[in-house]
This record gives structure tokens, sequence and C-alpha cells, in this order.
């Protein structure tokens, strides 16, 4: 293991400096407000910190290192021609409150990115406010809160219905929204009980809130008709957009009778990851939720005022700001960029191809001998099960272990909850068919181990920069910063 | 046969269609109203046309996002693909260097604002105070066992903060009470504090330091609160930059600490993607919000990294979690941690320095003017902004600014209706002395033809 | 040797000792097998009224959270702090100096709505969920 920053440092040692201020601090702030003793940052030389921070990249696998099938995250490649817009100059150094006549660039980018959301989902307005994924689902229970509270149902609509396959988000967002949360358990199909949903449905709900494709890389197909239960209900039906890859082009989530959706534009529209963000999530309702949406919005005047574009700070029925300012407008341009390059085609062949690469490697790893979840073809990912005692104990958490010492990142693992010993794979659609091969290989021959040397499979990785981590340790006895003396 | 032919054969079916049995074939394929495709040089001309639709600017915002000084090295690390294309370390050990990086961001965040823990990055400064609220909530209720239905904010508290957090509170039956402000010297009135905070059932305090205003505020007096009330005391650190020379909030008793990170490196691209840094005491780690990286050690003893104290985490507490947040901004905490390893503890005081001194020469200018106005506070002692009552009108000043090009500040009067002539205006160590008096001139209602900052 | 026949046992795995009127609380070593290892005991506050079967603390392992059910009514008087402080006790000896909390019960004949020995290993012995 490298040493940190901390063990690098040298008194004395300077990376940038800058010009000297003539004037003492003390001489404008009162003494007792100064800072009487440096923080123990660390004193480093340029190269000194450049190394450190080469050498730390190396120890990651990444998109543009490995094959990273991690389900339920769309680690598609990110063009590197997305580049030039999201980090055009003229665009990063524009402040948030400036006023809209210096920013009709950024604006006008925006504008083009939420046109292009709407078309392909089908829904009537956006907003592009959310930082993410769960924070777009908070949002989006929160519009579903207040358009309550406008119909006078607020006190009544308490309750937000969601299955057991569910990202630990929707939950997570719905109670701290306020909002009790019904958990319905899944069929042996793997989909939405209908039944268990009437029973749970009444003028007490609030939204039934699905992700399409679920979890376990199926289309819900009973999800028209949780659609009009839900609307004769008077409940509002949210769509996590998670898997949105699997749904360009191929059916818009409007039309299934969704009033509002998130989509996550780290994942489906292609802005790097970061190593776990930043992300940027778009929630998009249709016509009935749009005054309630987030401020500020983007506004177009009418094109006998020129046709500017401006921003709206307020609105009487709006929940309010969900953040300082805009949005995380850095990811959104890679987002519009990502959508510009693709076109109308470009989307469409996109899901396409990751619905069609997900079945090859599904096919792929059944012959390689993991079990899938779900005898049906699957959407964009696909989930499989193991069981361990006929693997001589050998768990899914070690074959993904094992797995990045084939130089594979690991698939999602232990997800869906519902799923014993899940292993959950989205390969996408920038992969290629030699690469699924490969990676299908790996597991066959991890699978062939785990019959001859079980132990060499449960005590993987073996070729990584550190042997298996001791995570109990971490969590007993939490060591969350380095001890600078 | 094309590549997706021969794919379908090896999967086994006959067509594309044969995938989506599950999926209502009358709504399949819909017409998509988008433009066609782009190559990469169509997308550049039309990127570069949208870029030259933004206007070059000299600027004096401030107000919560600040354009520092982003060292050339901070951003060619950051965008390195295995930084940039990884995702969450969930795999630990192929995920070392992030794992390293925040480690390393959490121990100087935590030495920064002189607290014992922090956290791997929220989605920005305003999230974070709403989320410290939030734990000072549940702290209440569930460790004190007590009821938790207000909370004490100054009225100079950044308006869009005050905005999210009543948006984050929407539902939650938590009353949010205001703590005026002097009018003299635009500091928070400590002893109105000191009485409010006598109300039962208020679970924290929040202080801003500076204010909103670029004010200063007697953080020595409001730490000594603390120790009369259950209440927590939540600070907000207005720029962490201000920390190579202030007080950090630990040394006066905050017990959370949070700031919008975006000044250590990040550019301020209108709004984000910035960083939320949440810094809190140890008696609170089991409850913090998000991500915690924590140092272990491998199964032959060498030292590792790995996420840590996951159960707070709503991928296994579900409704129970500490927070919904999953993705967080780890890149820009990356950002940050390189920034501030460039710039060590002497040039992060540097920096701070000569912002001071950039803002403290503003507000000389502009008191030794004779048309601008006057200090909307006479006794103020701030950092690297303050408001000034401008005798121009509003209206006067809009149109003057397009036509040159200057973005003087911020105006008050919308969020403050009692401050009706007030402009908030701010530096840092890179505004430039010309355009220092370009501002001055324009506020003065001077109307000179070298005011005008050209393309 | 704690004799098991003493016990009463909950169907959610915390066995009950009463004492007098108190109410000595544990998870049984069943739990603890299942749970692997448990990495933090979020205990009860001394002074906590409980309810028979509803959740009063939670034992976490690195990746799941399991709710601690109170097995009877009462008030918290006692909690183990040595265990908090080293919780791999709780695997080594669960039935003993493994114990959680005690309650003083507010109707102890409550703990004959629990299982006894023989119940409780028929119970783990049909999986226990």
């Amino acid at each position: 293991m490298l040493p940190t920053l901390f063990e690098l440092s040298r008194s004395g040692k300077r990376a940038v400096k800058f010009p000297k201020a003539a004037m003492h601090s003390s001489a404008k702030i009162p003494a007792k407000l100064l800072r009487r003793q440096n923080p123990s940052l660390p004193e480093l030389t340029e190269l000194d910190v450049v190394r450190h921070f080469t050498l730390a990249s190396q120890m990651n696998y990444s998109v543009d290192t490995q094959f990273y099938p991690l389900g339920s995250c769309t680690m598609k490649y990110n063009p590197k021609a997305n580049f030039h817009w999201a980090l055009h100059p003229a665009f990063a150094g524009a402040h948030p409150l400036w006023p809209s006549w210096a920013v009709q660039g950024t604006l006008e980018s925006l504008a083009g990115l939420e046109e292009g959301l709407a078309a392909i989902t089908g829904m009537d307005a956006v907003t592009l406010a959310p930082a993410a994924g769960a924070h777009a689902e908070l949002v989006g229970i929160l519009v579903a809160g207040a358009f309550y509270q406008d119909k006078g149902q607020a006190a009544k609509r308490r309750k937000i219905i969601i299955p057991d396959s569910a990202h630990g988000t929707n939950p997570a967002s719905a109670a701290l929204g306020g909002f009790e949360v019904v958990t319905i358990k899944s069929t042996a199909r793997g989909r939405i009980d209908v039944l268990q949903l009437k029973k749970v449905l009444d003028d007490t709900t609030a939204m039934v809130m699905i992700t399409v494709p679920n979890t376990l890389g199926l289309f819900e197909d009973d999800v028209l008709e949780v659609s009009r239960l839900a609307h004769n209900a008077g409940a509002q039906m949210y769509m996590d957009g998670a898997n949105m890859n699997a749904l360009m082009g191929i059916v818009k989530p409007a039309s299934l009778g969704f009033d509002m959706m998130h989509i996550n534009l780290h994942k489906t529209f292609s802005v790097p990851h970061g190593g776990g963000g930043p992300g940027a999530g778009v929630l998009l309702v249709r016509r009935h939720l749009e005054e309630y949406l987030p401020v500020p919005r983007l506004i177009r005047r009418p094109a006998n005022q020129n046709g500017e574009l401006s921003i709206l700070d307020a609105h009487p029925k709006s929940i309010g700001r969900i953040r300082a300012f805009h949005g995380s407008t850095g990811n959104l341009l890679w987002a519009a960029s990502y959508l510009a390059l693709l076109g109308r085609d470009g989307v469409f062949q996109a899901s396409r191809d990751a619905i069609v690469n997900a079945n090859y490697l599904r096919r792929l790893l059944q012959d390689a001998g993991l079990t899938p979840y779900s005898d049906e073809p699957c959407m964009h990912e696909a989930v499989f099960t193991i069981d361990p005692k006929k693997l001589n104990g050998v768990r899914t958490l070690d074959i993904a272990k094992r797995l990045l010492d084939f130089g594979f990142y690991a698939p999602t693992v232990y997800f869906p909850l519902i799923v014993p010993e899940a292993m959950m794979v989205e390969p996408t659609e920038t992969e290629s068919p030699e690469t699924l091969e490969q990676f299908a290989n790996a597991v066959k021959t991890i699978l062939s181990e785990a019959a001859s040397d079980p132990q060499k499979v449960k005590d993987a990785p073996h070729a990584l920069p550190v042997r298996r981590l001791d995570d109990v340790l971490a969590a007993r006895n939490p060591v969350v910063t380095y001890q600078v003396s | 046969m094309s590549q997706q032919e021969t794919l379908l054969k090896k999967i086994g079916v006959k067509s594309f269609e044969d995938l989506l049995p599950s999926l209502p074939k009358d709504l399949l394929f819909p017409t998509l109203d988008l433009p066609t495709g782009k190559t990469e040089m169509e997308l550049r001309e039309h990127a570069d046309r949208l870029a030259g639709a933004n206007r070059p600017v000299a600027s004096f915002m401030g107000a919560g996002a600040y354009d520092h000084f982003i060292p050339q090295t901070v951003w060619e690390i950051v965008k390195r693909g295995e930084f940039l294309t990884a995702y969450t370390p969930y795999q630990a050990e192929a995920s070392q260097g992030t794992l390293l990086a925040l480690f390393e961001f959490q121990t100087m965040i935590s030495e920064l604002f002189g607290m014992d823990v922090a956290n791997a990055s929220m989605y920005d400064g305003s999230t974070a105070l709403a989320e410290a609220l939030l734990l000072a909530r549940r702290w209440h209720m569930e460790e004190l066992g007590r009821r938790a239905r207000k909370i004490l904010i100054p009225r100079a508290l950044h308006p869009q903060y005050k905005a999210t957090l009543s948006t984050y509170l929407k539902n939650l039956d938590v009353k949010i009470e205001e703590i005026p402000y002097n009018r003299q010297n635009g500091r928070t009135d400590v002893a109105a504090l000191k009485t409010a905070l006598k109300q039962p059932e208020t679970f924290a305090f929040v202080v801003s330091q500076p204010n909103f205003f670029g004010i200063l505020e007697e953080t020595d007096l409001i730490g000594e609160l603390r120790q009369q009330t259950e209440a927590l005391f939540i600070c907000l650190v207005n720029n962490p930059i201000s920390l190579g020379i202030l007080n950090p909030p630990g040394s006066y008793n905050a017990d959370i600490a949070v700031a919008e990170g975006q000044p250590l490196g990040l550019p301020l691209s209108f709004g984000g993607p910035y960083v939320g840094l949440f810094a809190a005491k140890n008696t609170y780690t089991r409850r913090l919000p998000g991500r915690i990286c924590g140092r272990t050690v491998d199964a032959q003893g060498k030292t590792g990294y790995a996420l840590t104290l996951q159960t707070r985490e709503q991928h296994i507490r579900r409704e129970k979690a500490t927070s919904n947040i999953c993705t967080n901004q780890t890149l820009c905490a990356v950002a940050a941690t390189i920034y501030l390893s460039l710039l060590g503890p002497d040039g992060l005081r540097e920096a701070a320095e000569l912002t001071l001194e950039r803002a403290h020469e503003i507000w000389d200018l502009l008191l030794g003017s004779t048309n601008a106005g006057a200090p909307t506070f006479a006794k103020a002692e701030f950092f690297q902004e303050f408001p000034f009552d401008l005798k121009i009108t509003r209206e006067r000043l809009e149109a003057v600014s397009s036509e040159t090009n200057l973005i003087p500040g911020y105006p008050l009067a919308h969020d403050f209706p009692e401050l009706p002539q007030a402009l908030l205006i701010a530096a840092t160590e890179k505004t430039k002395k010309l355009d220092a008096k370009r501002l001055v001139n324009l506020l003065n209602g001077i109307k000179d033809a070298s005011n005008v900052i050209r393309a | 040797m704690i004799d098991t026949k003493s016990l009463k046992y909950a169907k959610s795995h915390e066995w009950a000792r009463l004492e007098g009127n108190v109410c000595t609380v544990g998870i049984t070593d069943f739990a603890q097998k299942e749970i692997r290892d448990i990495v933090y005991l979020e205990l009860p506050k001394i002074g906590k009224e409980v309810r028979q079967g509803a959740a009063a603390g939670a034992i976490e392992s690195v990746k799941a959270a399991f709710e601690l059910y109170a097995p009877v009514s009462g008030t918290v008087t006692a909690i183990n702090e040595k265990a908090a402080q080293d919780v791999t006790v709780v695997h080594r000896d669960p039935l003993g100096n493994g114990w959680l909390f005690k309650i003083e019960c507010s109707n102890a004949a409550e703990i004959n709505n629990l299982l006894d020995d023989a119940a409780y290993n028929e119970w783990t012995a049909q999986g226990g969920h």
C-alpha cells in the first residue's frame, strides 16, 4: 500500500505559492477569531502530489481500463468527445448567480437536454436540479406531497408502496419525505404481485414506486394494470429510471402510465461515474405535476421577446429549492453532449445493443455454469444465483473477488436482496462480444476452481495491490482519519 | 450476417423483438422527436457555438460560490480515466486508489475544521446543512429521547440554503426560527440567540462563519452558548479557504461543521457539481449520513482501505437509513484533496490572506469614492465579501452591467427587503485591480469607454 | 454452564431469563451463528420503556442490521457495556457474559407467551424464519 500524504509530508515543502499579501490578517480580523495553529495539512512538492495520485489511480479498476459489469450501475464507456463541451471554460467559468444575459449558451445547452429527455420518455416537464438518483426520488416524493396538499388530500395520503426488489434509496427517500413505506413481496416470477398490491392500494396511497425494468433485469409485464389500479385509487405512478438504458426508443415510460420518473444521467447518459459520483439526477413529470417542480426552472421567453432563456426563481406551488444552485451543470453538459452525439437512432441503438449484449452474456454465463434467476430473456442486465453447497462452500462474494484476479471488475453481488447469493451482471452496449466471451470464460474457470481448489477462490483476490480486506475489523474498530501527530 | 444477427442467433432467438416478450406490443419502438446524431467534428462546432453565447465578464459575484485559483495539477489528475470512470468502491480491493484518496480527504477535512471525523462527501453545502439538521433531529429523538420540533437559524444565513432546509424539513413538523442580525455591524445577535435557545424542543442552532453578508460572527461567544443547551451547534463554514486564517469550528464547540467545498479546486460550473463537506465530533460517527471510508488490513495484515459503517446506509437500512444518499461527489472530493495537498497549510493561508486583502482594497476604493454610496454595515468586519448600499438604481445598475459586461455582485433586496439598496460584493485572490477600478467607476455612475470588457 | 432449560425464547431469537421481576435478555447461539460477524450492538437506553415484541435495539454485521426485539414489556434497567465495547463476547458466550440488557417487567406473566427450550429447538430445526 502507498503511504498516505501525511506520511510523505516534510515540513517546509510547497507545490503552489501565491503572491504575498501586503497586509497582515490581524489588521482586519479580531485576534480572537484568528486561527492559532495551522491545520495539519501535508506539505509536499508538486511532483510528490502528482506521483502519489497517479500511483493511487493505478490501483483502481475503471471502465477505461477494465470490463466493469456492475449490475444496476450501467458502466458504459464514456466517449472522450464529450470532454470538450463538458469541460469548456466558457461553461465551467459561469457563476450560478450570474444574470441570464451572461449565460445564454449554458441555458441553451440545458434546454436542449430537457427537450431531448422529454422526447425519450414522453414526459411533459423536467427539472435538472437533482444531484443524483436518490435526490431526484426525494424531489418526486415531495412533488407528489405538494400535489396532494393542493388537492386537500395530504393528511390522508401517507403511504408509498414499494416492491421488495427495489433499490434501497426508494424506501429511504420515501421515509425522508415523511411518508410511510409499505413493502410488497415480489412474485416467484420476480414481478409485482398484483393481488398483494390490490390489498394495500387504497385512498391513503400517495404513490406506487417501481423500477422498470426491475432490479432483476425483467420488464414488469403487469405495468399497465398496475398503473390503472394506482390511478383508480388516485395515486401517482413513479418510475425509478435507474435502468433507463433498456428503454430508449424501446418504450416511453409515459405511455406505460407513469406520472413521474427519474433518470440517472451518470448511468444511461454516460456521465463518468467518478468513483461514486458526482452524478446527476433528472426528474421528469406529466403536465399535472409540473407546477410543483422545484425552483429554479428554465423558461423560454416568447419569440416576440427575443426568445431568450431565463431562470424562474419562484413559483407559488413549487416545493421550493432542493439545493443551493441550479444543478450539477457540468455533468448535465456531459449528458447533453452524449445525447447530441448519439441522436435519434443512436439512443435506440444503445438500448437495443445493451439488451442484446445482456442476453448474450446471460447465455454465455448459463453455459459456463451459473443459474439465471429467471427463465425469461432479460432486458439490459441479468441476475444469477449460486448454491454454495454445490461449490464446496464458495460463495458469490468469493467468485466476485476471484474475478478481479482475471482483470474484470465484479458484478453487483447480494442485490437484489430477494435473491439468495445474487450476482447481477450488466454488460452495457459498449462492450464487444469478445470481452463478454472472455468474462464468461473466467467465470467458467472459477467454477472449476471451486470444484478443484475452493480455498483458492475463497482467498481471492491474489493478484491485486491488497489481498481480501477485513471489513469486520473496519466496522468494529472504525479508523476513518489518519492520526496526524 | 451482421454482428447483431450473429448474437441473436447465439442467444437462440430469431429477432430482437423475441427478446421483449413481456413488453406491450402496441407501445414498442415509438418515434423519438430528436435530431440525428452528430459526428465528433459537428459536435465540437455545436458546443463552440453555444460556448460563444456565454459572455466573457468580470464578476464580483460570490454569495456561496467563489472563483478561486485552481492549480493546473488538480484537473490533470482528476481527468485520469482510473479516477474518472471507476464507480463506488464496493469492491475495495480493486478500488484502493479512490479509497485512499477518500481517507485522505476525510482526514484533511477533519483537520481543517478541527473536528474528529468527516464523511466522504455530500451533494453540496446546502444539502450538507440539511443533513446535519436531520442528524440533530434524530439525535434528540432517539439518543436523548426528547421531542425535536424547532431549529434556530440566523436571518443572515444564505437565502438559498434557507430555502433548501425548508424543503428538506417540509413534512417533518419542524419550525424554523430566524435570529436577527445587528444593523450596525451585520453580526448575528448573540443575546437574541441565547434567549431563543431557552425555548423547549429546540434541537439545533445554526451559525454561518462568515454569515451570508460576509460578516465575521462572534463564534467564541456563540460557542459558549452550547454549554447551556442540549441543542446541537451546527456551524456552516461559508468558504473553507477562510480556515487558512480563521479559527476552525472544532475550536469553538461546534457539534457538526458543514461547508460548500467548491472553492477547493472546483470550477463554478453554473452551480455544480460541487461538494458538500460534513465533519463532526466522534459522538456522532455512527449517525453520519453518506459513505465513510475506513482503514483496515488485508488477509496478510497489510494496510488497506474499505467503505465502512455501511449499516447506516440506504442499501442496508432502507427506510431506517440515516440518509437516502447513495451516489455522492467522490470525484469532487478527490479534486479537493489534490487541491489541499498542493497548497498545504501555508498555501491555504496565503490564498486566504490575499483574498482578504483584495476584498478590503475594494472596500477602501468604494469608501474613498464620491458617489458610490455607503457601507450597509458601518462597522463591518469581513473576510471576502461585504454589502454596500448603492446610490445608483437597481434598473440602471442592471442596464450598465449588461452594457459593460461587468457583474458587480449580488443584490440583497429580494431576499432581505430591509436592505433595499445593498449589493453584496465579493473578491478572491484572483480579483484584478483593474476590474476593481472598473467596478468602482460603474457604481459611481461614471460612463467610461475603458469600462467595457470585450471578448 | 447455562441450563438452557431455564430460559425462554422469542421466535425472533432472543432468550429471556426471569429472576424475580427482572428479565435478562440476550440472543441465542443459533442467532449469533446466523449473524456471523457481529460488529456493533445498538442497545436500548437505560430507562427506555419497551413492549413485548417491539424493537428495542439492533445488532449489526458488516452488511446487515438485525432488529433486537424485547421479549417482555417493561423498563430497561441495565445494559451490558462490556459487550458493547467488545462485541465478540456475544459470539463466545451468547447465553452468559454475552447478555445484552435487563428489563424490569411491567407484567412478568408475559414470559409465558415465549417458547420453551424444546419448542425453540423445534423452531430452529425448521429454519427459524
